[in-house]
């Protein structure tokens, strides 16, 4: 079967199921998503070889996991390749302080499941757009390039306090997007 | 689930929604031909291995003698066939006759051990065994009045804790269904490594897809060697 264009559900579904089609297809579509974070968070080619195997051994464990309703397919692979290169980046005693959402990050409760309903309404696009120049860039370096506080403060040149008051009005920012979406899309 | 993991994982989820989003706008890098290649290997060997295995649910399980003569007279068919239309091919038994003439053999080698079902409410009656031939490393569950599963919710798996591992960390045997029509069902064992000296057999309730580590939160059967 050649699931090249077939939709996010039916392609995790085939590879759940062990169709090697769909796994082919799986790494063509997900692949450079993948490798582009392995490289932009390791140290070296070799070390992000070894994050995207282990990335898409998560995946290949996790396909039959993927709910369409609550993440688009490159949303899903994102989620797993993140949990991944953070276990790797804690693993060489850099703890990216982004990568735990801050405690104080807290989505506000909206029913019966504030979060799910959350997501489903989540335009990334959108989200990003609305963000400040300095918000967008200290996300860009936290959740794309995997930098601590401290990195991003060297990097930009801006000190601590800011970058962090930064990124923590660009998550509050990006919660109340989301949360007007769901007004918008979802209830 | 409580609203705290909810709320964190749908956070997760919103973060890996923004990732994929900027990863897109600032350009993402083609995948290395020789990596991509190595992860469509290592995938289809895993995904083959990791799919739920195949339930059957004979109404009697057929002896060696009788599955095997069906096949001969299905090769037999696919014989006559072949000489008249193409070049024969191989004709295989039924995935319930292979399972239980697996079963059968095992059986030659190595004694059922009883499931005892656990107060869950999906094990309630439930009854059965599981014959485990640690030369072969090879074995057949054997299954009667386990809850059917919704594959979309959850799935049993299989546990196989060895003697010679760490117990806090039991070998994978696999996920499976029980079908909603219910009835006895025969399940190969699908251990991922090898396994020294099975002691105890353990199935839980799972996410789809099954987990690299229970939580152990549903216990549904045991079965204890010895």
């Amino acid at each position: 079967m050649d699931l090249t264009g077939s939709d996010d559900a039916t392609l995790f579904a085939a590879v759940a199921a062990g169709d090697a089609p769909a796994v082919n297809a799986c790494v063509a579509r997900f692949g450079p998503l993948v490798w582009s974070l392995a490289r932009r968070w390791c140290p070296d080619p070799s070390d992000a070889e070894d994050a995207t195997q282990e990335i898409f051994f998560d995946l290949w464990r996790s396909a039959a996991r993927f709910d369409a309703s609550k993440a688009s397919g490159h949303g899903f692979v994102a989620v797993i390749a993140r949990r991944r290169l953070v276990d790797r980046a804690r693993r060489r005693q850099r703890r990216p302080e982004l990568v735990s959402w801050p405690e104080e990050f807290d989505v506000a409760a909206e029913g019966e499941a504030p979060g799910e309903r959350a997501l489903a309404a989540l335009d990334a696009e959108g989200v990003l757009a609305q963000l400040t120049p300095p918000q967008r860039r200290m996300l860009e370096l936290a959740l794309l390039d995997g930098k601590t506080h401290e990195e991003i403060a060297r990097e930009t040149g801006t000190p601590i306090g800011t970058v962090k008051s930064h990124i923590r009005r660009g998550l509050e920012r990006a919660k109340r997007l989301v949360g007007a979406q769901v007004g918008e899309g979802v209830a | 689930m409580t609203d705290d993991i909810r709320e964190r994982e749908a956070l997760e989820r919103a973060a890996g929604e923004l990732t994929a989003r900027l990863a897109r706008e600032a350009g993402m890098e083609p995948l290395p031909s020789a990596l991509a290649a190595r992860l469509v290997a290592q995938g289809t060997a895993i995904t083959s291995a990791a799919a739920p295995a195949r339930v059957v649910t004979p109404l009697r399980t057929p002896s060696p003698a009788r599955a095997w003569g069906l096949a001969a007279l299905a090769a037999a068919a696919g014989f006559v066939l072949a000489v008249a239309l193409r070049p024969a091919s191989p004709v295989e038994p039924p995935a319930s006759a292979r399972v239980a003439a697996l079963r059968d053999s095992l059986l030659a080698a190595a004694r059922p051990l009883a499931w005892e079902a656990t107060p869950d409410s999906a094990a309630r009656g439930a009854s059965g065994d599981v014959v485990w031939d640690g030369t072969r490393q090879a074995g057949v569950m054997r299954i009667r009045g386990l809850a059917p599963n919704d594959a979309r919710r959850l799935q049993y798996q299989l546990w196989i804790f060895d003697a010679e591992r760490d117990e806090r960390y039991p070998v994978d045997g696999g996920v499976f269904d029980v079908p909603a029509e219910g009835g006895e069902v025969l399940v190969p064992v699908r251990a991922r490594v090898p396994v020294g000296r099975a002691v105890l057999f353990a199935v839980t309730v799972e996410p789809p897809g099954g987990v690299v580590v229970s939580r152990r939160e549903r216990i549904v059967l045991l079965a204890k060697a010895g």
